[in-house]
């Protein structure tokens, strides 16, 4: 790695990372969702304006005010995971990891960056996916799918400065986010009745 | 005044301004009616580049539109794709019932079709990916209508088209000369595969399809019908634009063989699964993806004969998909279970949307006397001249569709009472009847297509 204070960094991401994909309660999941992008941040800003790293900041926290604010999403959880589906998730998640490290110079190479943006961004990536691929539950769909977004962006926004893209890929995220917001509260109106 | 403002912004404005009168259906459709009206027959009448003359107005219309560094192109070729896509928007809003589709249907459907449209526009391509993800956005909304309703099928369509976005954005970025350091050679190869990705799901190509007939039994099928006469067609004239402008991908060999081979497997998959198909709003799920794979062959055939059929089958796709989608929509309205328990004895009680139903599945399966025969027809004519095998490839899966059909017929025949009722009312009776005639017409006298996109045609033939 580029810079030693990134290791630390690195290690909270991962833990976040299993954090994010182990609980069932939103909160926590908000949460983990949170020191993650706050890591990002503290990670872009190496490497990007700081503008623009905050602009990625901002974006991200809005969209998750956004799901928090909606009515009902903040104590509900999915259910209890079973023990078997966490580990699962966990192994998974661990087996991703391991492949993300073991190609992190030829990725690096290929996308031409310092692996301090490649791991926190294919790791986020893997979650991401995770993260919708193992639920039906809109909440945690959603955040999946602003996660893989997250990753995403830390490669693409490295490569690719153009600001009219930019702002239509936070467009998206704060679309997303709004999108989510509509199916977690009517979803869950509808449970209700 | 440039064309992208006439047939983008100002729709999307005058629709963001209808979102405040929701309360007002009747009004709103009425304002859609005649916006989506005067944009069609503008894309009809009007050249881009010359000057418009309305009275003593005269509008000078060119083909660009700059924002923000960026441009919005819509050229003479882009002027079937407008009149169609905006022609389909007036139907759907003229047999839309606002009783039964709620209100934010007309300014969302605008807005959805301006996006989508801006998304043909925007140069460099790549920004055309955002831009379909920010139409799926506006469908979501747009599809949900209550609150019990399932969002399992939903969220499948949100999570798929959200993973094309990235993938087409990297291809960009890997095709557009980027710092990386890798060989050209890998660089191409993983920009294909990025692309080819998206553009498979994108239209919901096997395997990747799996979330189309579930998002077709979540939502109401008026608006399935619509979102999938719009989608796949504008996604297609993306991707033929992406692909032109790529010649290193058009001239490859392997683009016409896989085009083909995607193609005949979705027909193939689709006839398949349709023929042990029980629920109606999955049929026309498999209906849209058997259209796709028509759409890949013609593709496939990487002459000027196939992209002319093309554009042509877009008219009886269109027509087909919404008769089924509008028939289907009247018995969902009626309380009738969309299946074929549901169905069984529904031509004495609904004859109309019975027929409707049957009819548009004869056509889209390109039955005789029907709409997309002679298009079908002409499709193996040309493949038979390659390779026979992949003209009865066809054929497995057209008989497939068509057992399907065969079984949907013996349940909605059932003699279940003597009576004969029609239970539909009479301006329901007059839009089946209508397009069934249409749609008859159509297979009878095949002109009628061809003469439609006649005027277009010199356009089209220089885009593939």
């Amino acid at each position: 790695m580029e810079n030693w204070i990134n290791y630390p960094s690195v290690v909270l991401l991962v833990i976040s990372l299993f954090w994010l994909l182990l609980l069932d309660s939103h909160r926590s999941m908000v949460i983990a969702f949170s020191i993650l992008v706050v890591l990002v941040f503290t990670i872009n800003i190496q490497f990007w304006t700081f503008g623009f790293a905050l602009s990625k900041l901002l974006t991200s926290m809005m969209a998750l005010l956004i799901m928090i604010l909606t009515p009902l999403s903040g104590v509900t959880t999915e259910g209890e995971s079973t023990r078997t589906g966490r580990i699962f998730r966990a192994t998974a998640l661990g087996f991703f990891l391991l492949l993300v490290i073991l190609t992190i110079n030829e990725t690096s190479a290929f996308l031409n960056l310092e692996i301090d943006q490649t791991f926190p961004a294919l790791s986020i990536l893997v979650c991401g996916f995770l993260l919708f691929a193992t639920s039906q539950e809109p909440f945690r769909v959603i955040l999946g799918l602003l996660t893989m977004l997250v990753g995403f962006e830390i490669v693409y926004s490295s490569v690719e400065q153009s600001l009219l893209v930019n702002g239509l890929l936070a467009a998206v995220f704060l679309f997303i986010a709004i999108v989510g917001s509509y199916l977690i509260a009517s979803n869950e109106k509808g449970n209700d009745q | 005044m440039s064309a992208p403002l006439v047939w983008i912004i100002i729709p999307l404005a005058l629709s963001a301004v209808m979102l405040a009168f929701l309360q007002y259906p009747r009004l709103l459709k009425t304002l859609g009616i005649l916006e989506s009206l005067i944009l069609t027959l503008i894309a009809i009448i009007q050249p881009i580049g010359n000057v418009l003359r309305v009275g003593s107005v005269v509008v000078d219309i060119s083909p660009e539109f700059n924002i923000l560094g960026r441009t919005l192109l819509l050229e003479n070729s882009d002027r079937f794709a407008l009149s169609l896509v905006y022609a389909c928007l007036l139907l759907y809003l003229i047999v839309m019932d606002t009783k039964s589709v709620p209100a934010k249907f007309v300014p969302l459907s605008i807005s959805i079709t301006s996006v989508l449209i801006s998304a043909l526009a925007v140069r460099p391509f790549l920004y055309a990916a955002v831009l379909i993800e920010l139409a799926v956005l506006l469908i979501i909304l747009m599809v949900r209508e209550k609150q019990d309703q399932p969002v399992s099928g939903i969220i499948r369509f949100l999570i798929y088209l959200t993973l094309a976005m990235p993938s087409i954005l990297f291809a960009g970025w890997l095709l557009g000369g980027s710092q990386a350091e890798a060989t050209i050679e890998t660089k191409m190869m993983s920009a294909v595969a990025f692309l080819l990705f998206g553009f498979m799901i994108w239209l919901a190509v096997f395997p990747f399809h799996s979330w189309l007939p579930q998002f077709s039994q979540a939502v109401n099928p008026l608006m399935f019908s619509f979102i999938f006469s719009v989608i796949p067609v504008i996604t297609l004239l993306i991707i033929m634009k992406y692909i032109s402008s790529l010649l290193w991908l058009k001239s490859s060999e392997f683009l016409s063989p896989a085009l083909m081979t995607i193609g005949l497997i979705m027909i193939v998959t689709t006839g398949l699964f349709s023929s042990v198909e029980k629920d109606l709003k999955r049929f026309l799920a498999y209906a849209v993806l058997l259209e796709t794979g028509f759409a890949l062959t013609m593709l496939s055939l990487q002459s000027s004969e196939g992209v002319e059929l093309l554009y042509e089958s877009f008219v009886p796709r269109i027509l087909s998909l919404g008769l089924f989608g509008y028939s289907l929509s009247v018995l969902r309205n009626s309380g009738i279970t969309l299946s074929h328990d549901g169905m069984r004895g529904m031509l004495r009680r609904f004859p109309f949307a019975t027929v409707g139903v049957l009819t548009s599945l004869l056509s889209i399966l390109g039955v005789p006397i029907f709409a997309a025969f002679p298009i079908r027809l002409e499709v193996m004519n040309l493949l038979s001249q390659s390779s026979q095998s992949n003209v009865l490839w066809i054929i497995a899966g057209l008989i497939g569709g068509l057992v399907g059909t065969i079984r949907t017929f013996a349940q909605v025949a059932f003699p279940v009472g003597e009576k004969w009722e029609i239970n539909e009312k009479i301006s329901q009776v007059i839009v089946i009847g209508i397009a069934v005639v249409i749609l008859m017409l159509m297979g009878l006298f095949p002109r009628i297509t061809t003469g439609l996109i006649s005027p277009f045609i010199a356009e089209i033939a220089v885009l593939w």
